[in-house]
């Protein structure tokens, strides 16, 4: 696993470096407009790992690379590990990336537009990026499995497309839900402090376990791949 | 002694294509080549070898152990060096990062070898694989396939595209590093390639094994014959070869035929002009031929 962690990490070194940089053009957009970071770093958070889970699935039906890897010393459950652990490891330099970048882009843009934009809390950017940081897992846990027993085909590219739409509408119907008469003692508990975080840490747990599961799922589909 | 690749009665159905392989072996000392036509089922048959689809019926053994879809065979593996017939690295890496895969991938990569190697075919570390020309794309496979020492070289297709110096380069790299414990596994369509190179060759048509010969047995004793249709009907009365052991293919200007022995015919019938059957030759004979 590590060593397939590691060539994943080596092949999507340049588009890594890509990403991030169109990330940070996001970013800084994103907060001169609004003036807040918050919501670009939640983005950055998902944006990276999930655009990185696609790239790796892709560059591995390019010119037979899947097969080749096969002939390596490797075993198929190391390949799809790796494809997990890379892809875990970016979700967490993401994570720890916005919170470190994303106060510093704010100063930027305050500095660039003249406005006076105010650092957003530390604790504040933290807890939102930690709900991006839950986010990310989504969208390669459902896409791997798929691609792992499909291959990367027409099908399999519309998904993280149709789970973001999926997210959307839930969080809209979850937020009509919360909004009504129906939960006032979690809003209550949800509107303190300690609440925000437990919800946050419950959020990021539940999302690795079925990142967990997935990879459990896709370990199964790529053991009877044939290539 | 133990074969490195050993085929025994291996059958694998896909949609319209049936891979019936009876038997094919790489032993120890040998350079084993591979000829058919688009479509036969050499690439098909290699997967098989690396474990990439399953058999439905038969085995495949890899250095005496068995190989199943989705097998590790990890020890195995490790002998093993593989050349496709497009460079697969990912067209962002760069030649040393290739090699840095290679090191994190095999425990006796050999650095110094891959980088002699590089340098020998001009691979800068700093070039970029998709910079790479297809010559050069195939030259860096063959660094890293060699870098790690293997026993056994599985190679599909690795001349393809290639410029006349660049194959005989790759050829003779191969042919220099065999001993009488390595194989190698060619698959080619450049059938002069293994004339060069080969001890065996094994032709598949439609799946099936056509012929495995000995390469002094396809170049040397077999000979095209090209003559009239009643100098054809003479050698065949003469009963210099065994029923059904000549392959004849009717022109509209007379017959060629494939016999299996030209010099027990040039004895019987100097008069007649019998040359030197080739691969590509003996191949094209064996399958449009009709068995006389």
């Amino acid at each position: 696993m590590k060593l397939m962690a590691h060539v994943d990490l080596i092949v999507m070194r340049k588009t890594l470096v890509q990403l991030v940089r169109i990330g940070l053009v996001v970013l800084l957009f994103i907060v001169l407009v609004t003036g807040n970071a918050l919501s670009g770093a939640a983005a950055l958070c998902v944006m990276v790992p999930a655009i990185y889970s696609m790239s790796i699935m892709a560059y591995d039906e390019i010119n037979r690379w899947e097969s080749f890897r096969l002939c390596l010393p490797v075993e198929r459950e190391d390949v799809i590990r790796g494809h997990y652990a890379s892809t875990l490891i970016v979700m967490l330099v993401s994570f720890a990336f916005a919170v470190v970048i994303a106060p510093l882009l704010t100063w930027l843009a305050s500095l660039l537009s003249g406005s006076s934009f105010g650092f957003d809390a530390v604790g504040e950017m933290v807890l939102v990026c930690a709900i991006g940081f839950a986010i990310s897992f989504w969208i390669p846990a459902v896409n791997l499995p798929i691609v792992a027993k499909f291959g990367v085909t027409q099908a399999s590219r519309y998904v993280p497309l149709l789970l973001a739409c999926v997210m959307a509408f839930s969080f809209a119907a979850l937020g009509q839900v919360l909004s009504g008469d129906g939960l006032p003692t979690v809003l209550s508990f949800l509107s303190t402090q300690t609440g925000v975080v437990v919800a946050i840490v419950a959020a990021v747990v539940l999302s690795a376990a079925v990142y967990f599961a997935s990879m459990l799922l896709a370990l199964k589909f790529y053991q009877a791949r044939e290539f | 002694m133990e074969n490195l690749i050993s085929v025994s009665h291996a059958r694998k159905s896909y949609g319209g294509f049936m891979l019936d392989i009876d038997e094919l072996v790489v032993p120890r000392g040998c350079v084993v080549g591979l000829v058919g036509g688009n479509g036969a089922g050499k690439t098909t048959t290699i997967k098989a070898i690396m474990g990439l689809i399953g058999l439905d019926a038969g085995e495949i053994t890899l250095f005496g152990r068995r190989v199943i879809k989705g097998s590790p065979l990890i020890d195995e593996k490790r002998r093993v060096g593989v050349i496709f017939d497009t460079c697969p690295f990912p067209a962002d890496l760069e030649v040393g990062e290739v090699a840095r895969m290679g090191r994190a991938a095999y425990p006796n990569w050999d650095a110094k070898v891959f980088e002699d190697l590089a340098g020998k075919f001009g691979l800068g570390l700093d070039k970029v694989v998709k910079e790479l020309s297809r010559g050069m794309g195939m030259k860096l496979q063959l660094a890293f396939a060699l870098a790690h020492d293997p026993d056994l070289l599985i190679l599909d297709e690795p001349t393809a595209g290639l410029d006349p110096l660049a194959r005989a380069e790759l050829l003779d790299l191969v042919r220099e590093r065999m001993s009488d414990d390595r194989g190698v596994l060619i698959s080619t369509h450049i059938t002069s390639d293994l004339e060069r190179i080969a001890d065996y060759v094994t032709c598949i048509n439609e799946g099936r094994v056509v012929f495995t010969e000995d390469i002094e047995t396809v170049c040397d004793r077999a000979g095209v014959l090209r003559c009239r249709a009643s100098e054809l009907e003479s050698v065949l009365a003469a009963g210099l070869f065994e029923p059904r052991g000549v392959c004849v293919v009717v022109g509209p200007y007379g017959v060629e035929a494939l016999v299996p022995d030209r010099f027990a015919l040039k004895e019987s019938f100097p008069e007649l002009a019998c040359e030197r059957a080739t691969v590509e030759s003996y191949m094209a004979l064996t399958l449009k031929g009709d068995l006389r």
